[in-house]
């Protein structure tokens, strides 16, 4: 038998590299290539537990750490607005470049785009992207942004314990069973509530607060908190951010990272399209973090 | 593979990212095209699976794993593009008959189109194991990291593809003898 299969398994082998090789694969790479620019990269919240630079960072933390993250995917911070709470106006934009260097942000015109570092003064911070420019409030001193799309504080001295990133992609495809990758039917244009639902009700999620009110900007929406998903397979589908392929932006359990962490979201109707604003706890998350990542929300100005 | 390229790719360096595509794509045209058969639909899960790789670069936790990951994705786009072509009903496979004869095909040259007809009968979970076991010469290990799924059940799934490819050459060298079920 065993020779029988040798023998078949020869043949096939035989076989398969009758194939030959594509004769222009340069040509295939051309044109992914050349959509590169249109294909935005995920930077949402889900970088934020295992996310490539995090990872060394993440893997001490443990009990009673918080890490939080608040997420505007695609976006890079500027300067510091000029005044105070409320009395923000808008910066010049700063063309980011790949060379920038880590620099305290106190006073300094730029932070960003990805690999910036620097320390932030408590105030009004602006960020932008996708063509747009919003800001919100550093309520207290000890963040500091790290990788232009996250915000981090430190805590019993490892610079990492506290972690906020900035994104706000909402997701399009919710998976309703997350082992056969099947989505949800989500209206084509889901309101901030039926998205609320849609999370809340998969049988992928882990609902640890239920969808409630609030209110950013003057803009209605839901918050509601989700619990570490018990994956019981695989490929364990959450959500994606997929409107044009059903697996691109894809968010795993794997993804989800700590069995502890929790993630709040915060999902806002603004100008015809939802904000999707996450932020994310370890175990046993400090009630002042807490406080400071609500205060953060409450304090965001979409059209400053 | 460069591990460094992967990280400058996953924070946006295009330029990083088309050194790694332009070093997967023929890899992944041959598995993609043994797979689905079709040279087309095997240019189209390639594209796909690069675009894909390239909007999910930031969440690959471990850099220095992005070969296995990319094959994941590739796959992935393999039974998507399959799927969406309809280029073979996986509901349909080959058992061998009960009274099958004690014969030895492997014995006897096998046509091609022998083959080709088996392989095309094979669900495509079947046919990636077997592409990325035969032609790709990964161990099983290496399979089930590529497929995300425990070796055993890649050991088992290649075992059962096997199975069915000669018992489906068989049925081919015997016309009357296969037994189809969905």
């Amino acid at each position: 038998v065993n020779e029988q299969h040798d023998a078949f398994a020869h043949v096939l082998e035989a076989w398969l590299d009758l194939g030959g090789d594509y004769e222009d694969p340069d040509a295939v790479v051309e044109r992914v290539v050349a959509q590169l620019p249109e294909a935005r990269q995920d930077r949402q919240a889900w970088g934020m537990f295992g996310g490539p630079v995090m990872r060394g960072a993440l893997n001490p933390y443990s009990a009673a750490v918080a890490i939080f993250v608040m997420a505007v995917a695609g976006l890079w911070l500027l300067a510091p607005a000029g005044g105070g709470l409320g009395s923000a106006s808008p910066p010049p934009i700063v063309t980011p470049t790949a060379s920038a260097t880590a620099t305290p942000t106190s006073g300094s015109p730029s932070i960003g785009p990805w690999f910036l570092d620097g320390n932030l003064v408590p105030g009004a911070r602006y960020y932008t992207g996708d063509d747009r420019t919003a800001s919100f409030q550093v309520p207290v001193s000890g963040w500091r942004v790290d990788q232009g799309v996250r915000l981090v504080k430190g805590h019993n001295g490892d610079p990492f314990l506290t972690l906020v990133y900035l994104a706000h992609l909402p997701p399009t495809v919710v998976y309703d069973d997350p082992c056969r990758h099947t989505a949800m039917n989500l209206p084509a244009e889901p309101s901030a509530a039926q998205l609320a639902v849609a999370l809340s009700e998969s049988d992928a999620m882990h609902v640890v607060r239920p969808p409630v009110p609030v209110t950013i900007d003057g803009r209605v929406g839901v918050t509601l908190t989700l619990g570490a998903p018990a994956a019981t397979c695989d490929d364990y589908w959450l959500w994606a951010d997929g409107p044009t392929c059903p697996d691109c932006g894809v968010f795993t359990a794997e993804e989800w990272g700590d069995p502890d962490a929790t993630m709040a979201i915060w999902i806002v109707e603004a100008g015809g399209e939802l904000r999707w604003l996450t932020a994310s706890f370890g175990p046993a998350p400090l009630d002042d973090i807490q406080r400071e990542v609500e205060q953060t929300m409450e304090s965001i100005d979409w059209d400053p | 593979m460069d591990v460094d390229l992967v990280v400058r790719a996953q924070r946006g360096d295009a330029d990083a990212f088309t050194r790694l595509a332009s070093d997967a794509t023929p890899r992944f045209l041959g598995i993609a095209h043994r797979i689905l058969r079709d040279i087309d639909v095997a240019e189209d899960a390639t594209q796909r699976a690069l675009l894909s790789m390239w909007r999910r670069l930031p969440t690959l936790h471990e850099p220095e794993r992005f070969e296995a990951w990319a094959y994941r994705i590739l796959i992935r786009a393999c039974y998507d593009e399959g799927r969406a072509a309809r280029r073979w009903d996986p509901a349909v496979s080959l058992l061998p008959a009960d009274d099958a004869e004690e014969v030895d095909p492997f014995g006897a040259v096998i046509d091609r189109d022998q083959l080709e007809r088996a392989f095309r009968r094979l669900s495509l979970d079947h046919r990636a194991v077997v592409v990325l076991r035969h032609y790709r010469h990964m161990s099983i290990e290496e399979v089930a990291d590529a497929l995300a799924i425990p070796a055993g059940t890649a050991a088992s799934r290649l075992h059962y593809a096997l199975r069915a490819l000669r018992s489906a050459v068989e049925a081919d060298a015997r016309p009357g003898r296969e037994v189809i079920v969905s």
